[in-house]
């Protein structure tokens, strides 16, 4: 009877013990990545291709109308969110920079690191006259993209997420990344 | 020990010398044909040293060489050496070494080459590409044992560098550098004193600062003539760098000249110091000198020009008196965020208790997209802080800014902070609306600023800002902006809206007229970039409204189409004839968070929903509009809106599945 009574109560316990995991969308944040950078690495061929994971732009019309109403299943989707306003804010200034970076990607003085950051890892090939526009929007760069990985995570209500982010992106940066473009390979450097 | 002069020849040969670090030189030989030993002293004549390979090539080095005990000389007449000549003296007396060197048209790539071996820890020789260049050297320089390290002493160095080419941190291209350098010794204090021309070609240079993560570096380049510097430095024990005097001449650019006790190394900072500099061509100036300081900065990247006059006196490290003189100066940001034109006259900064009076006046400013008149301002500075005592109204299109106050405090420390308090005088809001591309607005603004803070980047009002439009007042409770020129600037504030003219507000757009006041809070908004990420807002007519409430037909449909499932309820039927509807209370809540709108209305309904506009007057036909959806994607709400403001009445937006009751028939 008493025996009864412990493995009843147990029962109850084990019951009410409920663990819930919150896993990293790893493959949601890839996608995410991807259309951050790639729309960095070329805004105009990616505009073309909306996905899920936009909230709808200026689309006209009856599509508009459709998409007023935000279905609650569709809020809980699991889903990475990269619309909000300081993100956009930080696409679009990214975006604005690359046309000035690009070239500099090309020519080896600009390399991808493993932390998701750039920099200026030979300075020859930029000429003299280009050397502190190109440290400026190094700096520049850095900064909004250690901006945008905090606030890829604070928009999903995980700040702590922000590492991983970080990795995701500095996978996708070297990913999309055209060849010839210098990386960060361990310890050493390599070529795309 | 020979008792006389005895001469006869010596030979040594070795087979090959490595150096540590793996610097090899093969087939050495010494050769002395007449070697001379007479007592304690020694002599060497028509000496001979020969390198067979080395980095430098082959080398063959004739010389003589003396030792009496006492003193000791070595020396060489020129011999070919890296592609040029050179004579070389070495000397040693009671302990004390002199060395004196002499090269001449020496090519520096073989040099580097040698260097680079010979010293391979020293990581800034091999990050270096030396392509080009010869040097002519004069040495004289003494040795002193520092310890147990035999350093240099006392030396000095004069000379020049022809068409140097070096790629790097630090690059040249073409660089034709004449020196005149020297160093005194003091213990382990080293004091040098130096003046350097560049007489053609390009420099960058790294002066070693480091800001945040840049290292900014200096782009020189003799266009007008050599610029010349004349310098006197210090390096202590401790391996701190000083600057004691820095005179600059750059044709066409500046003419600088710093005069004090400053640290360029570990990190910079000056104890006291006079630093002036005068420009007439201050694009170039800005662009050369002020731009690398200033990358990290908001003041990074600016189109400026005109001309500058600075006298800057520094004293227990901070700013104790500032003198600008500005000629026909223009500073515009190239991200369109702020522009000043027109600069004249002065502006004196003192930290003394003695006032000292300035006046400054400009053509015209924008601040982003809102263009300021002409303006001018009467400074008075003292004990720290610069206050404006004559202020002639700044015109905003047909408005102008009026300031109270405006006051500099603590400048050139880390709390300085700009104080600004005054009042906008009526700006028609279609101007101020157009100029940010916005759906023009009826009617004017208004603002009261009582008391403003830029600090660090940040901007507060300690109080409400006030501002007056649509016949009623939108109050922002002590608002905030952080990161105001950065990326992404964040507004925080509580928003009161009192007396709204819906009529005025209406007229604006193609929504439709509404008669009646509008009231309300938005609580808590947080703006990111200028757009809304969260707030609490809930927006109504007042329930003991004075004016009238009327609704016109285009009105009702558009609110339907924000509230409701079908658009143009009253474009049908007999309804649809009559201009204009009374209504009850008109009124739209929504709670913003992580891009979803929470809707509600100004009633809610038993089975869900709520109503948007209720009925009202006293007689039919009487209408409500009710919502039925609760949520609704914040950008969707806003494009929405934006289109029928603009007039696109067939975009029908839907925030509920159940639809508008369109006109509800009295029985």
């Amino acid at each position: 009877m008493k025996m009864r009574l412990i493995l009843g109560v147990l029962a109850c316990v084990l019951a009410a013990c409920v663990t819930v995991n919150v896993y990293f969308p790893t493959s949601a944040a890839e996608r995410a990545a991807d259309i951050i950078v790639r729309e960095v690495y070329d805004a105009g061929e990616q505009a073309q291709t909306p996905t899920s994971l936009h909230l709808p732009a200026w689309r006209g019309g009856l599509v508009a109308m459709l998409d007023w109403l935000v279905p609650a299943a569709a809020a809980q989707q699991p889903d990475i969110n990269i619309s909000t306003p300081a993100i956009a804010a930080l696409r679009k200034a990214m975006e604005a920079r690359h046309a000035q970076l690009r070239p500099h990607y090309a020519s080896g003085a600009i390399g991808m690191q493993a932390d998701g950051l750039i920099v200026l890892r030979d300075p020859k090939p930029v000429p003299l006259e280009a050397r502190n526009l190109v440290k400026k929007l190094v700096a520049d760069e850095n900064a909004d993209r250690n901006r945008l990985y905090a606030e890829v995570a604070q928009a999903n209500a995980h700040p702590e997420w922000e590492p991983d982010i970080r990795r995701i992106f500095a996978a996708s940066w070297v990913q999309n990344a055209p060849a010839g473009w210098w990386y960060q390979n361990g310890s050493t450097w390599s070529q795309k | 020990m020979l008792a006389r002069a005895d001469d006869f020849p010596l030979s040594l040969a070795i087979g090959e010398l490595v150096l540590p670090g793996g610097l090899s030189f093969a087939g050495l030989s010494f050769e002395c044909a007449r070697l001379v030993i007479d007592g304690g002293a020694l002599a060497c004549t028509e000496g001979v040293l020969a390198v067979r390979a080395s980095p430098l090539g082959a080398l063959r080095m004739p010389f003589t060489a003396r030792s009496d005990g006492r003193s000791s000389r070595f020396s060489t007449p020129a011999f070919a050496f890296a592609g040029g000549r050179l004579a070389l003296t070495l000397e040693l007396d009671r302990g004390a070494q002199r060395v004196r060197a002499r090269l001449t048209q020496v090519e520096l790539p073989a040099l580097h080459t040698f260097a680079t071996a010979l010293l391979p820890a020293q990581t800034l020789l091999a990050a270096h590409e030396l392509t080009r260049g010869t040097l002519d050297l004069d040495l004289d320089c003494r040795l002193a044992h520092d310890g147990g390290a035999l350093v240099v002493g006392d030396c000095a160095a004069r000379g020049r560098i022809a068409a140097l080419d070096l790629a790097g941190t630090n690059s040249a291209e073409g660089a034709t550098l004449r020196f005149d350098l020297a160093q005194t010794r003091h213990g382990r204090l080293r004091r040098w004193r130096g003046e350097i021309a560049l007489e053609a070609g390009a420099l960058y240079l790294e002066p070693g600062l480091e800001l945040g993560e840049l290292r900014p570096g200096l782009l020189l380049e003799a266009r007008d003539g050599p610029i010349v510097a004349d310098v006197i430095a210090t390096r202590d024990a401790a391996g701190r760098i000083g600057i004691e005097r820095c005179h600059l001449h750059h044709p066409g650019v500046a003419e600088l000249a710093f005069d004090g006790d400053a640290t360029l190394l570990p990190a910079p900072g000056w104890r006291a110091a006079r630093l002036r500099f005068s420009t007439a061509a201050l694009a170039r100036f800005y662009a050369i000198y002020l731009q690398p300081l200033l990358l990290g900065s908001s003041l990074g990247g600016l189109r400026a020009a005109g001309g500058l006059e600075v006298d800057l006196r520094v004293a227990a490290g901070r700013i104790a008196e500032l003198d600008l003189a500005c000629r026909d100066c223009s500073f515009d940001d190239e991200r369109g965020r702020f522009a000043l034109t027109g600069l004249e006259g002065g502006l004196r900064l003192h930290a003394g208790a003695t006032p000292r009076a300035s006046t400054l006046s400009w053509r015209g400013a924008s601040l982003y997209k809102i263009a300021l008149g002409p303006g001018r301002i009467g400074w008075r500075s003292a004990r720290g802080t610069l206050e404006a005592v004559d202020w002639q109204d700044v015109t905003i299109y047909d408005g102008a800014l009026h300031l109270e106050d405006m006051r500099l405090e603590d400048f050139g420390s880390a709390r300085a902070k700009l104080v600004l308090a005054g009042r906008i005088e009526p700006i028609t809001l279609s101007k101020l609306t157009a100029s940010f591309g916005w759906v023009p607005l009826a009617g004017r603004i208004t603002g009261s600023i009582p008391s403003l803070t830029i600090s660090r980047g940040r901007i507060g009002v300690d109080g409400d800002l006030d501002i007056g439009v649509f016949g009623g007042h939108i109050v922002l409770a002590n608002p905030s902006i952080t990161e105001v020129f950065g990326p992404v600037p964040l507004l925080r504030t509580d928003v009161r809206v009192r007396g709204l003219d819906l009529a005025q507000l209406t007229s604006t757009f193609a929504f439709g007229n509404i008669e009646g006041h509008l009231e309300g809070e938005i609580a808590d908004l947080r703006l990111e970039a200028w757009q809304a990420v969260s707030f609490d807002a809930f927006l109504a007519t007042p329930e003991d409204d004075e004016l009238p409430h009327r609704i016109s037909r285009q009105a009702v449909d558009n609110l339907s189409r924000i509230g409701a499932g079908t658009g143009g309820p009253l474009a049908s039927g007999w309804l649809g004839l009559i201009p204009s509807y009374s209504y009850g209370r008109l009124g739209l809540g929504c709670r913003l968070a992580n891009g979803i709108c929470h809707l509600r209305g100004v009633e809610a309904l038993p089975g869900g929903g709520f109503k948007l506009l209720t009925r009202g007057g006293w007689l039919p036909p009487w209408i409500e509009i009710r919502g039925a959806g609760e949520q609704v994607a914040w950008q969707t709400l806003l494009d929405g809106v934006e289109q029928i403001a603009q007039g696109g009445a067939e975009i029908e937006v839907n925030v509920g599945s159940a639809g508008t009751r369109p006109a509800e028939q009295a029985p």
